[in-house]
């Protein structure tokens, strides 16, 4: 039920000649290591090496849910700093596509991208069989929400479907309300492009309805409220955020998940950003 | 550049303030666990040696 593409994705770095500078494995390098283990009995020392490696062999999977059009592709590339270019003839397909990344700040990540529910009551029947085979052995269950959606009935009834595919998924369940950015623009509030920032009043508005979803959605038996936050993926905005929740629900496997999105900087005008870094030293 | 300058950098500076403070959450939260994977490992109690391993590998997995 699960497509599985390249077992192992190389990625590339951001380079002038876009060189593919990583290798394919996680491996803490020697000097490293020479740094955890030293002090340590021998003996005690190569256990915890070999136990280690073991572990960092299993990466953590995150399975991404949401209704079509909410960004999780994006979502994905932003937040894990990957490059997923989902192709033309899978996207659509009845299945889940499992794909196992390199992250540039250490460590592997399995991400799989499930079929989206709520296009039809009979596609919907076959997806909960793939969701109820697939999320058990997931370590994060990440719904993905639309926050300029105008309605969440659809989605709270599919919350409510997946949290009854297994036990305890409610541990493992994070929500984020994506496109964020898009808040506000009916009325005349537009993101600012020159800081990649909402102003106050955006700010103030994005503030406003995410906290009226998160009381809405953490009614929900089993959600709670700190499992929910927002972000906006195109403008890399509080990706750590997300990236905090996902690594607070992910059980004993969170220390694996490198702490690395895309930067939202990159996208701020290069004024702005040298006038605050400037203001940031005054002040230090 | 227009008149919301002032307003452009206090938000870009608190917005890099919090997702500081986001990251060094994400870290703790991280060593935590390793820590207890470690002991878990070693079959010792917390100790200054565990919690300093905890700390570098918890390090590695994220730095930039």
């Amino acid at each position: 039920m699960i497509q599985e593409r390249n077992n192992m994705k190389m990625h590339k770095e951001r380079s002038s000649d876009d060189q593919i500078v990583k290798s394919e494995e996680t491996r803490i390098d020697e000097n490293e290591w020479k740094r955890i283990l030293e002090g340590l009995p021998k003996d005690q020392a190569e256990r915890l090496r070999k136990a280690i490696e073991d572990e960092m062999a299993i990466p953590p999977k995150v399975a991404v849910i949401g209704k079509s059009g909410v960004g999780k592709t994006t979502t994905i590339n932003s937040l894990f700093d990957v490059e997923w270019h989902t192709s033309e003839n899978i996207t659509g397909t009845m299945d889940a596509q499992k794909e196992t990344f390199q992250l540039k700040g250490g460590g592997k990540l399995t991400v799989i991208d499930m079929p989206g529910l709520g296009d039809s009551i009979t596609n919907d029947a076959k997806f909960m069989e793939i969701y109820q085979s697939v999320l058990p052995d997931v370590d994060v269950i990440f719904y993905i929400i639309q926050a300029d959606d105008r309605g969440l009935g659809e989605d709270e009834r599919i919350i409510k479907e997946v949290l009854k595919c297994g036990k305890d998924f409610d541990k493992k369940f994070v929500i984020g309300i994506n496109k964020v950015d898009l808040l506000g623009e009916n009325e005349g509030l537009e993101w600012d492009d020159l800081s990649n920032l909402p102003l106050k009043k955006q700010k103030a508005l994005i503030e406003r309805k995410c906290a009226d979803i998160s009381k809405h959605l953490s009614n929900i038996k089993g959600i709670k409220k700190d499992a929910i936050t927002y972000y906006s993926a195109i403008k890399r905005y509080n990706l750590y955020h997300v990236l905090y929740a996902i690594v607070t629900h992910s059980g004993i496997l969170g220390w694996k998940i490198a702490v690395q999105p895309k930067d939202w900087k990159d996208l701020v005008d290069p004024r702005i950003k040298k006038l605050a870094e400037e203001k940031m030293q005054r002040k230090d | 550049m227009g008149n919301y300058d002032d307003e452009r950098i206090d938000e870009f500076i608190n917005q890099h303030k919090k997702d500081e403070e986001t990251r060094r959450n994400i870290n703790s939260q991280k060593w935590d666990e390793l820590k207890e994977l470690l002991k878990s490992l070693l079959g010792v109690a917390v100790s200054a040696a565990v919690t300093a391993i905890a700390k570098v590998i918890a390090d590695y997995f994220s730095k930039k």
